[in-house]
């Protein structure tokens, strides 16, 4: 049974990594679509979110399955339980990966607007943070994990940022509201992207230490 | 303690010894006693018949046949009892009041007596409360009975116990037989517990340990036969050493990544390409881990796990997100042991091909520019009335002849550009002072520099390198060329050459305009312009300092710029000196200088 029960956890793992790599790819890629308006690889984010939410139905059916044929403890159980809840932000990033290549494809002709370098910003920050939740994830490295709770506030200091800059455009008679909304609200998805990773990385301190940190920080 | 195998052979060899003597010893005694019993049984008899034959010769009175009775019994040491046909005692050695005797008649000994005429019984007496020995006679012509009792335990105490020194002997025999047990069995162990050293070596990785037999029986045969299976198995275990070596070598010199999997996914080998390919770093102990620990883009896994399920190879080329991005080639093989992924940079061969692509078409390009001025003064020149007119005719053809030298200047550039890129090892190794190379130039660019109104000083000291004159003399006149057209008017360029740390340095700094931080790392790319409209007026052809780079990494040099916009920028050329002092005058047949003024 234990060979089994190893056989499948590393499935597990494996799947979550899997999913993340998809969640990246996506993240970064829907990022690029929308700061060059690039039309087929907003489509491809679009399309490829299907294979991420299969995933997550899978690793939820394996995770089920582990915890009614093994009834794993201790640390086991915090692995799986935290599997459970990572797979859930994992998706939502996914989603919000997807909502980002949408406004891509409505970012007709519109190059070069004040505000792109610091979503470009943005996008490189959520990209780090997915990459070193993952990590810390896959390396139950708790020291990463804590890094990523870090980085959050940089993501919240660049949405500030282009919020205030976007509102000053727009005020402003050359402003471009429709282009103004479209960066706003993908400022907003990344920083709600950022959150999710916050919360893989909370559920990696957990699964490691058993600690629980959210809503402390 | 364990008992060695010398132990057990010597126990085992001398257990039938003991116990064979053993056996004899108590059979022998067995027997011994048996014979000793039967002739007192005899003797006793004998004595009994004796003594009836006595009794016979009676008639005795009680009285009489007591006081015989007692005095034969005291003599023979026997107990002398006379029973009558009916059974009573009349006479008993030892007890002088027979009346007190029970009846005699159906003791076994007298019942036989009565009807064979002997008897002998071994039987416990009641009167005596032991083991007697009882002998019967009927005494001839009467039914009298005389019968005879001795006791037999003090004979019967002696034949108990074995034969004296039984023990001794059995105890010498059985430690002897032991000790030449063990003494052979010694001289069969030793040669073996050498051999089980040599052989512990050999597992522990001593290949070089041999055992040293003596004699020629069986042991050692085997040992020889050790000695030449160790000899072979250290030349195989050094082949298959320097193999890996070899094949380790070629893996971390290859510029592919190469990780191998095992059927778990994990990683069990990967060489510094994939490292690098990957991002992975000095991250230690890869090995043993999961590749999906270090790389979770979905289709490099994906290919692991296609070719893993033995649908065979596998290709694809992936735009690797990173870190660090690139456009990765990857190739997957099952084999016996898991999966080989092969994983190929791409971007720097796409890169290369971008490169070429636009060289051809920026060749194409400054080639046709000067060709259709060329050809548009050609035209213009037809009409009559223009060839005819005193200004406008000479002026379309100073055009052509400004746009041939054009072409000219550009076609050298390219041919000299083809020449060092494609065979480098034709260039002459002359040894040569860069100096004379230096000041000619300086001197031949004097005048041009003047016309511009910028003050060009040249300071060399004599620098002995090995490399070619007309090449090292392109260089020189590539850099002056360069820092004079972009110094404005009333501007300075000055030179030097100083031989500094085994190093020809030839700096060449100006005071012009400089050239911004972005554009720094590629002014030595072909064709690449800071300001395109000002160069090409200037009539450089956009091949200059790509000549340049490549002339001075040909002589083994390296050429770096520093530069601050608006106050000016110096070229620093470094080319290793030659050992031995250049001959003077070499300097002088430097080739021509490129006409680059327009």
């Amino acid at each position: 049974m234990t060979r089994h029960f190893l056989r499948e956890m590393e499935q597990l793992t494996r799947d979550v990594m899997v999913m993340g790599g998809l969640c990246e790819s996506a993240v970064t890629r829907g990022v690029k679509a929308f700061l060059v308006s690039d039309h087929v690889m907003a489509q491809a984010v679009i399309d490829g979110d299907g294979e991420i939410n299969a995933l997550e139905l899978r690793i939820e059916e394996e995770v089920l399955k582990i915890l009614a044929l093994y009834a794993p403890t201790a640390k086991d159980l915090r692995y799986v339980v935290g599997i459970f809840k990572i797979t859930n932000d994992l998706e939502r990033v996914g989603d919000l990966a997807v909502n980002i290549a949408e406004r891509a494809l409505g970012r007709e002709g519109r190059e070069d607007r004040e505000g792109l370098a610091e979503l470009g910003a943005m996008g490189e920050a959520c990209c780090g943070m997915l990459r070193s939740a993952l990590d810390a994830f896959v390396k139950q490295d708790r020291r990463r994990a804590e890094q990523v709770l870090k980085m959050d506030d940089q993501v919240d200091d660049l949405l500030a940022k282009t919020y205030e800059q976007q509102r000053e455009l727009m005020e402003s008679t050359r402003g471009d509201v429709r282009g103004g909304l479209l960066i706003l609200s993908t400022a907003k998805y990344l920083e709600r992207m950022a959150d999710h990773c916050t919360n893989v990385a909370e559920d990696v301190i957990y699964m490691v230490a058993g600690d629980l940190v959210r809503h402390t920080h | 303690m364990r008992l060695g195998w010398a132990g057990k052979a010597a126990i085992a060899a001398s257990l039938p010894v003991v116990a064979g003597l053993s056996t004899f010893l108590l059979v022998t005694t067995l027997r011994v006693r048996d014979a000793t019993e039967r002739s007192l049984d005899r003797s006793l008899l004998r004595e009994a018949i004796v003594s009836a034959h006595a009794v016979a010769r009676g008639p005795w009175t009680a009285g009489e046949l007591q006081d015989w009775a007692r005095a034969v019994g005291s003599q023979i040491g026997a107990r002398v009892t006379v029973i009558e046909g009916d059974g009573t005692v009349t006479a008993d050695s030892e007890v002088p009041d027979v009346a007190t005797l029970d009846n005699h008649g159906e003791r076994p000994e007298v019942v036989g007596a009565h009807q064979q005429g002997t008897a002998v019984v071994t039987r416990h007496s009641h009167t005596l409360d032991r083991d007697l020995l009882y002998a019967a006679a009927k005494v001839p012509g009467t039914d009298r009975v005389v019968r005879l009792a001795r006791d037999l335990s003090t004979v019967q105490e002696e034949l108990r116990g074995p034969v004296p020194g039984f023990w001794f002997v059995a105890l010498g025999v059985g430690a002897a037989s032991i000790l030449m047990a063990m003494f052979l069995a010694r001289g069969l162990a030793r040669p073996l517990a050498e051999l089980t050293e040599a052989a512990q070596k050999v597992e522990g990785g001593a290949l070089s340990a041999r055992v040293y037999p003596r004699g020629s029986d069986e042991v050692a045969r085997l040992g020889h036969a050790f000695n030449r299976m160790t000899d072979q198995m250290r030349e195989t275990v050094e082949r298959t050493e320097a193999e890996a070596a070899r094949l380790s070598a070629i893996l971390e010199g290859m510029n592919e990544g190469v990780i191998a999997v095992d059927p778990q996914e994990r990683i069990s080998f990967l060489n510094g390409a994939a490292r690098s390919i990957l991002g992975l770093g000095a991250e230690p102990d890869l090995p043993g881990k999961r590749i999906y620990e270090l790389v979770r883009e979905p289709r490099i896994l994906g290919i692991i796990e296609s070719a893993a399920s033995g649908r065979g190879q596998a290709d694809a080329e992936i735009g690797h997100d990173g870190p660090p991005r690139s456009l990765l080639q990857v190739h997957a093989a099952k084999v016996p042991s898991g999966v080989i992924l092969v994983l190929r940079d791409m971007s720097r061969l796409r890169r290369l091909e971008q490169m070429r692509t636009d060289f051809v078409s920026n060749v194409s390009h400054e080639l046709r520019t000067p060709l259709a001025s060329i050809a548009a003064a050609v035209e213009t020149l037809q009409d009559d009335a223009v060839r005819g007119d005193p200004v406008e005719g000479p002026r379309f053809v100073q055009m052509i002849q400004r746009n041939l030298r054009r072409l000219e200047a550009l076609l050298d550039d390219i041919l000299a550009l083809s020449r060092l890129e494609s065979r480098p090892e034709t260039l002459p190794r002359d040894l040569i002072d860069f100096a004379g190379i230096v000041r000619v130039a300086g001197e031949e660019l004097m005048e041009r520099a003047r016309q511009a109104g910028v003050g060009l000083s040249v300071r060399v000291k004599r620098c002995p390198v090995v490399g070619e004159g007309a090449t090292l003399r392109r260089v020189a006149d590539n850099l002056l060329v360069n820092a004079i057209t972009y110094t404005p008017r009333g501007g300075t360029v000055d030179v030097t050459l100083e031989p500094q740390d085994g190093w020809a340095v030839l700096a060449v700094r100006d005071t012009g305009i400089g050239i911004p931080e972005e554009d720094r790392d590629r002014i030595f790319e072909r064709f690449y312009r800071v300001d395109k409209a000002r160069s090409r007026s200037a009539g450089g052809t956009g091949l200059g300092l790509a000549i340049v780079k490549h002339a001075v990494g040909l002589h083994g040099g390296t050429v770096e710029v520093k530069s601050k916009l608006a106050r000016g920028s110096t070229f620093t050329v470094r080319i290793p000196l030659a050992a031995e002092p250049a001959p003077s005058g070499t300097a002088g047949d430097a080739g021509a200088p490129g006409e680059r003024t327009a």
